[in-house]
């Protein structure tokens, strides 16, 4: 099986799933040397180039946890 | 490390508008095994986050037809807890031993060409999609069997209210049933 890794903060993570929400795509990233190594991103353009930024603050975090969940869930 | 620990750790990971990289990915060939691994792990965070906020999320169904059908009235909860994260995980293996395209489910854009593959599934194996894909998603795969959508499929195989309507309690109660029987088959070893 393919998968996606992308680098962050010079550490490799698998892109485990991509949901957009409020015109934003977020990634879903586990380190591929650490399963506990689980962080969230969202893509943005500056300057027509791409980038993975952090979350803005724990509402934001909270909601995207939501999304995975009610997406595989129900 | 325990599982508020855990939270916190991905939360200070994941928030923060400094931390920035650029988007360059790579394509890197990985086990089945793993790709179950990777969203179980990842779904499991995901349970957690949500019962961190909302406490009498999902845990409250779970146990109700635990004891339901269980009878048992002394269930260690975080047990339950570990077998919906496997369960997730082995939904997820099934889909993917399936054949159908890992990179089709993240996109969440597969059509009903895709899920062809799997047209002699069972009705039991149907619950593994919906439970995966969701209601909407899993539509697909129900029109790939042949059925115009839900309620066609529903009615035809007699899953009824007691009005005659077409309803998912049964499908609802088949998934616990699954959990409980994995955890009996657990008891045994």
């Amino acid at each position: 099986m393919n998968i996606e890794t992308v680098k962050v903060e010079n550490k490799n993570y698998y892109i485990v799933n991509e949901l957009e929400a409020n015109n934003n795509l977020y990634l879903y990233l586990v380190n591929e040397n650490d399963n506990s190594d689980i962080i969230i991103r969202k893509k943005v353009i500056i300057n027509d180039e791409e980038f993975l930024t952090g979350l803005d603050d724990e509402e934001e975090f909270n909601m995207v946890m939501k999304l995975y969940l009610e997406r595989f869930s129900n | 490390m325990e599982n508020k620990e855990l939270l916190e750790k991905i939360k200070k990971n994941s928030i923060g508008e400094n931390k920035r990289d650029k988007y360059i990915t790579t394509t890197k060939k990985i086990s089945k095994a793993l790709i179950s691994t990777l969203f179980a792990v990842v779904f499991s965070v995901s349970m957690i986050a949500c019962s961190n906020v909302n406490k009498n999320f999902d845990y409250e169904s779970v146990e109700s037809s635990f004891q339901e059908y269980n009878q048992n009235k002394e269930i260690d909860m975080s047990l339950v807890d570990q077998y919906l994260i496997a369960y997730r995980s082995r939904v997820y293996e099934y889909i993917v031993s399936s054949g159908i395209d890992n990179e089709s489910i993240r996109e969440g854009t597969t059509t009903i060409e895709d899920y062809k593959a799997v047209l002699d599934l069972s009705e039991d194996d149907l619950v593994f999609y919906y439970n995966l894909l969701g209601k909407q998603e899993c539509e697909k795969v129900v029109q790939a069997l042949g059925y115009k959508n839900w309620n066609d499929f529903l009615t035809r195989n007699n899953h009824l209210n007691e009005l005659g309507n077409p309803e998912f309690k049964e499908w609802t109660n088949s998934e616990y049933r699954e959990i409980t029987k994995i955890m009996r088959e657990e008891k045994v070893r």
